[in-house]
């Protein structure tokens, strides 16, 4: 059981009623407006302007969330145990060290980044890890129950660019 | 990683038996993101510890016999090995104060005298005291 309680999605305002049925959103729906913004950003991690490909961000959150707490992102989606694409590597090695003491990363690690990422791509890589950790402590606080086969394809849709509510 | 000198099989055991001074060996694979991101930090030690401890390197890659044999599940993993003994390890990216902590009370505290350095000396308080 969640320690907030779901809002009644049926009580949101229009253009929100859709995302209250998910169950991370459906307890910021009790702020509405930080629900919009939240979502908002969701989706311009995963727009047409993204620079770092969403399969990777997507491994890099799966690799985070093992960690932190929160059953329902961490059910998600399971990290795969290798990347052989270096970039994908370098990104998941990135979140991983983040989620667990974001201050061991130094300037020198910063360069082996631009080894492979454009300052852009890392700004994006970096504040998706960032956004995502802190939903993830979110996740962990209100004690979300891990997700339903139909919510992790819904997520998965999502990832994929197909149309969903989160 | 080009600063370390790599190790194989063949003189892993040498290697970590041949000199009195500890040897602290990184095992790695030039795949993994963890190991790329340490790297600068690993370098960065070898240089601060220099004299104090050797660093070398294992592709685990390369051999996995070899990892599995001295215990390595992971990486990237340090390994401080004295006289062939294994004396900790280190597993996963860290930063440098933390490795620095991890092997700082393990290692002597100064550096070895060089022995030239020391026969020079030697050979100089000889004369000097007793001239020829």
């Amino acid at each position: 059981m969640t320690r907030v309680p779901y809002y009644p999605p049926n009580e949101l305002p229009e253009g929100l009623v859709g995302l209250g049925n998910d169950p991370f959103y459906g307890i910021l729906a009790h702020r509405p407006e930080i629900l919009r913004a939240w979502n908002s950003l969701d989706i311009a991690f995963f727009g047409p302007s993204s620079t770092v490909p969403n399969a990777i961000k997507e491994e890099a959150r799966r690799t985070l969330a093992q960690g932190v707490g929160c059953r329902f992102c961490a059910s998600l989606g399971t990290p795969r145990d290798e990347h052989p694409d270096a970039k994908e590597a370098l990104a998941v090695a990135f979140a991983e060290l983040i989620s667990t003491d974001h201050r061991v990363v130094d300037d020198s690690m910063f360069e082996v980044l631009r080894e492979e990422f454009t300052d852009e791509e890392i700004v994006e890589l970096t504040a998706w890890v960032c956004f995502k950790l802190g939903a993830n402590i979110f996740g962990a606080l209100m004690q979300l129950a891990p997700a339903t086969a139909e919510a992790v394809q819904g997520y998965a849709d999502f990832v994929a660019g197909a149309p969903a509510s989160h | 990683m080009t600063d370390l000198r790599a190790l194989t099989p063949d003189n892993f055991d040498a290697q970590s038996r041949s000199d009195s001074t500890p040897m602290i060996v990184d095992f790695w694979a030039p795949w993994c993101g963890s190991c790329r991101l340490l790297t600068p930090t690993v370098n960065k030690l070898a240089a601060e510890l220099d004299g104090r401890a050797r660093f070398s390197k294992v592709d685990v890659g390369d051999f996995p016999e070899m990892a599995e044999r001295l215990g390595v599940m992971s990486i990237p993993t340090l390994v401080l090995y004295r006289s062939g003994k294994e004396v900790t390890r280190v597993s996963g990216a860290r930063g440098f104060q933390a490795l620095l902590d991890e092997f700082l009370p393990y290692l002597p505290t100064s550096r070895p005298v060089d022995p030239q350095f020391r026969s020079y000396v030697s050979s100089s308080l000889a004369t000097e005291r007793f001239p020829q």
